[in-house]
């Protein structure tokens, strides 16, 4: 016999089935592209790897770990590793210290703030390649006479041909026009802070700074943690940038990572080989984001 | 109404037979894609007046050109994905040898059209003794001078290294910068080429890796790095941030006197200031020896072996290799045909044809580097004009020389 208990539970089962097949063709197309168009390349990438392609020739030998094995020894990898590391770092900085003082700035009561708000995001709608070459221009012409009318040597020559100076170069552009989403990210999370939490903070005395610190910087983290994310990736795969201001130059110096696997498959013909110093960066790049996204969200305010 | 139904009906028969009629007369045209490696304007223009002239003679083949920024690139993709193109120009490169060897293309051996090639360069394209390629133009590279302000100096053309210097140091005292270089992006073109007139081979560069010679005793090494760092010292100071745009711009606005570039930028000179004065003479050779002009061959055709209308693509090479078709092409787009007949009459390189005239010639080294290395030993050159040390540029030449040759 039947009790109506049972015949709920059946018609629970039948429901649940039925939403599983439903979550099921509606994930399986997704899942399908994400196979077809990530992990299907990434297995790929993983067998090119261990074989001696050239990019061209239809046959290719198995060569074993032998590419792995050069890349410990690869100095220039090591140099490009060194090179994304070092702007990464700087970026980072970069980028989260001008977008929050300008989150913070568009946050407050100003006249035409819709106008600066649209004003400050303008740079990230405009293409990389087109920024690079106006900047470019900039850096040979413009930068130089100013920086030689005010007698300021360090900006009398171009700034892209010094050796020194040439990352910081590619990095002022670079953040000229990355700050803008960070910005508007920011400023989302600004403005999901309670305004009484700072109106009790007064009360209790607190200042400005400690407002800041302990209210603000809270409530931004879990911005912060996707802001790291997407600045860290952009930083450590920087390519356009550097590939249209300077093409690894003057002497190297601005070679990154990315730019290097181009040439090495491009360029040398050491398709495998790229492919290689791809993967182990990736291998990196997961690695730093795992730690990363660990310790940041568990700094989080829930 | 009937009437009307019939009449419909009778149109849409007779649309049916229109289009199957139109898809057989398309089907009969023979589409042949083909990718051009050059991106300079004038290399363009010169070849789509070719091909519209060959599209004319032929209306059962039809020729598109694809251009790309970077079509090395571009071709090596393809060839992964077995997309050749039917028809494609290329320079002299590795990466070019290895679709030779991997019988992407066809061996044009043999082919009757050949015999329009001067047999020299003909000679010099080949690879493995057959001729995959048919070569078309060359280019040159040597010293380009403004002759107004030579003139004004009263300054004779040099034709030695020591000339050169002396001239340098006449312009300096004038108060002109003598050289403007595109030292941001292309040493390496100087450097090659240089260093292909120093030396026939690179016979030293294989010592070098084998350990059998030390780098500073290279004479190769030796020999540019000598005269590079001559040259730094006589170049204006924004050489090493510009590329060709800013140094040609200084050129023509007679900031510098000289530079050292290639025939192919005559056509943007003389686009951006139709009167500028200057001739493109022989670069003096640092070794002090004659002086050669430094060729590679820069344009050549191809076609892949994987293109289902091999007659057509042939008869597209038999149409370039006519006389009168590469005149057009030469007008237009300036550098020095190897085509048999072709004349080629620009008063600024009057001087530089005499040379190669002559029988001076000097085959430029990439074409026996390994891939990619020039642009290598190219960094260790501009670090050189950086520094100005020459124990850094043997120890980190050394290094690339190793890299490249025991890889």
């Amino acid at each position: 016999m039947v009790t109506p208990a049972k015949k709920r539970a059946v018609g629970r089962s039948k429901l649940q089935r039925e939403q599983t097949l439903t979550f099921i063709a509606f994930t399986i197309p997704g899942f399908l592209m994400y196979c077809c168009f990530l992990i299907f390349p990434i297995l790929m990438g993983i067998y090119y790897s261990f074989m001696d392609w050239n990019g061209i020739s239809p046959s290719y030998d198995f060569i074993g770990l032998e590419n792995y094995a050069d890349l410990l020894t690869d100095r220039k990898y090591k140099a490009a590793l060194l090179f994304n590391v070092r702007y990464t770092l700087l970026l980072i900085v970069g980028v989260v210290v001008i977008s929050v003082i300008l989150a913070l700035m568009l946050n407050r009561e100003i006249k035409g703030r819709s106008f600066f708000r649209t004003l400050y995001f303008a740079p990230a709608v405009l293409s990389m390649i087109t920024i690079s070459l106006i900047f470019k221009q900039i850096f040979f012409y413009v930068l130089p006479a100013i920086g030689q009318r005010l007698n300021i040597a360090l900006l009398s020559s171009n700034v892209l041909a010094d050796r020194d100076l040439a990352i910081y170069g590619v990095l002022f552009v670079h953040l000229w026009q990355g700050v803008a989403l960070p910005t508007l990210l920011f400023l989302a999370g600004l403005q999901t802070i309670p305004q009484e939490l700072y109106e009790a903070a007064s009360i209790d005395g607190a200042n400005a700074w400690q407002q800041f610190r302990a209210i603000t910087v809270t409530y931004l983290l879990p911005t912060l943690s996707v802001v790291l994310v997407l600045v860290v990736k952009q930083g450590l795969m920087v390519f356009d940038y550097v590939k249209s201001m300077t093409q690894g130059g003057p002497g190297g110096a601005t070679q990154s990572i990315a730019l290097l696997i181009y040439n090495n498959g491009f360029e040398r013909n050491k398709y495998s080989y790229s492919i290689t110093q791809a993967i182990a960066t990736g291998l990196i790049i997961a690695f730093i984001s795992f730690i990363q996204i660990k310790y940041t969200s568990g700094k989080k305010v829930e | 109404m009937k009437l009307w139904k019939k009449a419909l009906s009778l149109a849409m028969a007779a649309a049916l037979l229109l289009s199957v009629c139109v898809f057989a007369q398309a089907e009969d045209v023979v589409e042949l894609e083909y990718v051009i490696h050059k991106t300079e304007t004038a290399a363009i223009d010169g070849m789509q007046t070719v091909i519209d002239a060959f599209n004319e003679q032929n209306p059962g083949i039809h020729v598109t050109m694809t251009q790309v920024p970077d079509a090395a690139t571009v071709l090596q993709t393809r060839a992964q994905t077995n997309e050749m193109p039917d028809l494609f120009s290329c320079t002299t490169s590795t990466m070019f040898e290895i679709m030779f060897e991997d019988g992407l293309i066809m061996d044009l051996t043999g082919q009757p059209f050949l015999e329009n090639v001067e047999a020299e360069t003909l000679k010099l394209s080949e690879y493995n003794g057959k001729n995959w390629r048919m070569p078309y133009s060359l280019s040159c590279y040597g010293l380009y001078i403004r002759t107004d302000i030579f003139e004004e100096q009263g300054l004779a053309w040099p034709t030695t290294w020591d000339e050169l210097m002396d001239v340098c140091e006449k312009l300096t005292a004038a108060g002109i910068t003598p050289f403007t270089l595109p030292d941001k992006t292309m040493v390496y073109q100087r450097m090659e080429r240089m260093m292909s007139f120093i030396s026939d081979d690179d016979e030293e560069f294989k010592q070098i890796a084998a350990g059998e010679l030390e780098a500073k005793d290279s004479k190769t090494l030796q020999t540019y790095a000598n005269a590079a760092l001559q040259l730094a010292e006589y170049m204006t100071p924004e050489s090493l941030g510009a590329e060709y745009t800013e140094s040609y711009q200084q050129l023509l606005s007679g900031e510098a006197a000289m530079t050292i570039n290639g025939q192919w930028s005559l056509t943007t000179l003389k686009d951006y200031d139709p009167d500028v004065q200057i001739a493109l003479i022989p670069l003096p050779n640092p070794t002090g020896e004659e002086s050669s002009v430094v060729v590679s061959i820069d344009t050549s055709f191809c076609i892949s072996s994987s293109t289902q209308h091999p007659d057509e693509c042939l008869k597209f090479l038999e149409f370039l290799s006519q006389t009168e078709t590469a005149q057009t092409y030469t007008d237009i787009e300036g550098s020095p045909n190897v085509i048999k007949g072709v004349q080629y009459n620009v008063s600024e390189l009057e001087k530089i044809n005499e040379t190669m005239a002559a029988g001076h010639i000097v085959i430029s080294q990439n074409a026996i580097w390994p891939s990619g290395f020039r642009k290598e030993l190219g960094d260790v050159a501009t670090n050189l004009e950086i520094d100005r040390d020459l124990d850094i540029f043997y120890e980190d030449a050394a290094l690339v020389i190793d890299d490249y040759y025991n890889d």
